[in-house]
Parts: C-alpha cells; structure tokens; sequence
C-alpha cells in the first residue's frame, strides 16, 4: 500500500486527466445542467478516490471512472420520480411530411458538414427519458439490454424510445442544416 | 460474414435497420441482412446514412468540455477527505 501522499499524487496523475471527459459525459446525461454536471463528476470521483485501492493501475482508468459516474447518475435517475411522462414526446415525435432529412440528403453530407456544437444540442435537448438512452447506446456504446437493466424499463420500450429519439434528432439536424444553408 | 448467408428481403432489413447496426442481431440474422445489402441499391444507402447518422452522435457525444473550476473544486474535496 502506497503512502497518504504516493495515493494523492497517484491518483491525480491517473484521475484528473479525465476531468473534462467526465463533465462533457455529466452534461450529455443531465441535459446540459451544469451544476448537476459539476456534481456529479465530484460525486463520481469521490467514489473512485475512496475506492482508489481496488483500481489495478495500467487497465483503463478513463473508463473506469465514466462508469462510476455513469452508474452515480443512473442511481440519481431512478429515484427521480418527479419526471413528465414519456408519452408527451411521443405524440409530439410525429414526423411532419417532408422534413425527413434522409430524402434531402441520402448521401449523409451534412453529417460531414455540422459541428458538434449543434449535434450535442440536438441530444441535450431531447426529454430525459429520450436522452439518457441515447447517451448510453450512441455515446457510450452500451447494449440494449444493459441500459433496460440500468434504466429498469423492457429491451422493447428502450429500441422504442431509441428510434424515437433518433428520428427526433434527424428532424433537429435537418432544421438546422436548412437554416445553415446546407440544405434547401 | 458467411458467403452462405441467404438475404433477407427489403421489409425485414428495414425493420431490422437499427438492431444491425447496434450489433444487436444474432450472427445468422445480422449475416441474411449484409447480404441483403449486397445486393440492393434501394437499401443500401438508408443503411450507410444511419450508419454515418450514429457515428456522428458517438463523435460529437465523446466531446471534452473544459471545465477549469473543477479540478481546483475536486483537489478541495480530496483535502477535506484526507484531512
């Protein structure tokens, strides 16, 4: 066991690198919210500080902590019962014709064209229920039945809630790329 | 991805669009849909637009944010724990 100082300085040389991976990871799963964000990227290394012994120096650290902050928020998430309905973004994902960007843009060159600021808008201001599935699917690569797991909802209403969310951001992306003049 | 794999037909390959690209497809199902592609120019290119569609989340997803406050916040924390 390392000394008090060696662990200090061990971790901060392994952990804080990771700090702004966390918070972009703390913004995309909160929405945007700041505060909450900065919270819970302290909460989450809180737990990997105190937990520091059990982590085998040399494996991957970066995603090591994006779980326990992953995890920190999906508990957080559960107990929310304060959360609208998802059915209210159901009625309302309805594509209006026409606004599909697939058939304005087959070849997908916006996709090239678009800078992360708005894509990361798009996800960020999709509804909690719409969002945090597709963080942990699109962004963290999670299967469909770890994140029914996590969330506590069935594999069924998780492709739903995916497919939902992604005709949405479509719908996003090719509002903004027809007010950027990518598209007409 | 099996030579042997029989396609599926344009239906089914849509309505599995997104289980194959998020890898969620058993091997014999997910291998009747690329052969499918292989040879359909109708839904070929709804697939390579998903596809290029989720890759840009992931990138764009992955984003640092600086936050700078934050490291001098954590330090504190940590002080506090070891005090």
């Amino acid at each position: 066991m390392p000394s008090t100082d060696d662990r200090r300085t061990q971790f901060e040389r392994e952990a804080l690198p990771h700090l702004d991976a966390l918070y972009g990871l703390a913004l995309r799963l909160t929405g945007g919210d700041e505060a909450r964000s900065e919270d819970l990227v302290q909460d989450a290394v809180l737990k990997a500080w105190r937990n520091w012994d059990s982590f085998e120096l040399g494996t991957n650290c970066r995603a090591w902590l994006m779980t326990i902050l992953r995890n920190t928020f999906i508990n957080e998430f559960r107990r929310d019962k304060s959360r609208p309905n998802p059915v209210e973004f159901d009625e309302v994902a309805e594509r209006p014709p026409g606004d599909n960007l697939f058939e304005a843009d087959p070849e997908g060159r916006i996709f090239e064209r678009i800078i992360d600021r708005e894509v990361i808008e798009a996800i960020q201001g999709l509804p909690d229920d719409f969002r945090v599935p597709v963080v942990l699917a699109d962004v963290e690569g999670l299967a469909y039945q770890e994140i029914a797991d996590l969330l506590d909802i069935p594999v069924g209403t998780v492709k739903s809630r995916l497919f939902r969310a992604r005709k949405r951001l479509q719908e996003e992306l090719y509002a903004y790329a027809v007010e950027a003049g990518f598209l007409r | 991805m099996s030579n042997a794999a029989k396609p599926c037909d344009c239906g089914e390959a849509l309505e599995k669009l997104y289980d194959f690209l998020d890898g969620e497809l058993p091997d014999a199902s997910g291998a009747e849909i690329a052969a499918h592609l292989e040879q359909c120019r109708a839904c070929w290119p709804q697939f390579n637009f998903e596809r290029l569609f989720l890759d840009r989340l992931a990138a764009a997803g992955e984003c640092c944010e600086p936050c700078p406050k934050l490291a001098d916040r954590i330090r504190a924390v940590l002080d506090a724990e070891e005090s």
